[in-house]
């Protein structure tokens, strides 16, 4: 049997109220999706009419936007642990593979940042993660492969140790981004048909639907 | 559903952290018990029961 040592039962457990969570999650989701906006309309934008300084600036904050702001999220709604805590085998593995998710999602963003020319059939300048220039099918499919089969097998041991509470979180934040695509693909559609906004982009449908997802998880779990 | 969750454990002196490592799941799974903002699934309600040497229906109770 394991000891455990005696602590505060009455230590600062509880969550942030539902409204300030909501809030809170309303600004990170915000801000996380405009910082994405940018990086993407910037990859795929020829020309953007600014001058060199404020791009630059405009795309290094996003970029940093969006490297700090999954911390900035997880700490404002209470879900850092304080150092010291105990923490559960299985959430300690499900965080392992959380991070390791992270990694890895790292290590794909920056094999095609790097891609070098001979793995592709653009100029070196316009490869990056968000743009829509071609590549060439051995760039393509060695990724489309690593992605499919890393993200189905991370995606199952992530099930599998994660607790029941956390499982319930992920399901309502699947429900919520399913719901979601499925209102605002044919509105957008639509509304594209009447020429009222530009073609559907598919990587920007993506991102919306990720920020969906990671809202309501982040508020479900939190709770 | 109301629980006696939160007695339970402060009889004991453990923190939701604490709980959560003998039940083996988050601290936040622990507050969402707590606060009747999560029903646990029966295998978790028997580990519970077990722990503290109780019967589910000395633990949980509905709230009519």
């Amino acid at each position: 049997m394991m000891k455990f040592e005696k602590s505060d039962p009455n230590q600062s457990e509880s969550a942030p109220s539902s409204t300030t969570r909501m809030v809170k999650i309303g600004i990170c989701a915000v801000a996380y999706a405009a910082a994405l906006f940018i990086l993407i309309w910037f990859e795929n934008v020829a020309e953007s009419g600014l001058s060199y300084g404020l791009e630059a600036t405009l795309v290094l904050s996003a970029a940093a936007v969006v490297v700090v702001m999954p911390f900035l999220w997880m700490k404002a709604l209470g879900l850092q642990e304080t150092k010291g805590t105990p923490v559960a085998p299985s959430t300690k593995r499900s965080r392992q593979i959380i991070a390791i998710c992270g990694l890895f999602g790292f290590a794909w963003g920056l094999l095609f940042f790097l891609a070098p020319a001979p793995f592709t059939e653009t100029n070196w300048s316009e490869i990056s993660l968000f743009s829509n220039s071609p590549l060439s099918p051995i760039l393509a499919t060695g990724s489309a492969i690593i992605l499919a089969i890393g993200l189905i097998y991370l995606s199952i041991e992530w099930r599998k140790s994660a607790d029941e509470h956390e499982r319930a979180a992920v399901n309502a934040g699947m429900y919520g981004a399913i719901f979601f695509y499925s209102v605002a693909t044919p509105v957008w559609w639509i509304m594209q048909r009447s020429m009222l906004v530009p073609a559907q982009d598919p990587m920007i449908m993506y991102v919306l639907v990720l920020i969906i997802f990671s809202a309501v998880w982040t508020y479900k779990r939190g709770e | 559903m109301n629980n006696r969750l939160k007695i339970l454990r402060a009889e004991r002196d453990w923190s939701q952290a604490t709980l959560a490592v003998h039940l083996d799941v988050s601290r936040q799974a622990v507050n969402a018990i707590e606060t009747g903002k999560h029903d646990p699934s029966l295998p978790l309600a028997f580990r519970i029961a077990r722990l503290f040497d109780l019967s589910i229906e000395e633990i949980f109770h509905d709230e009519v």
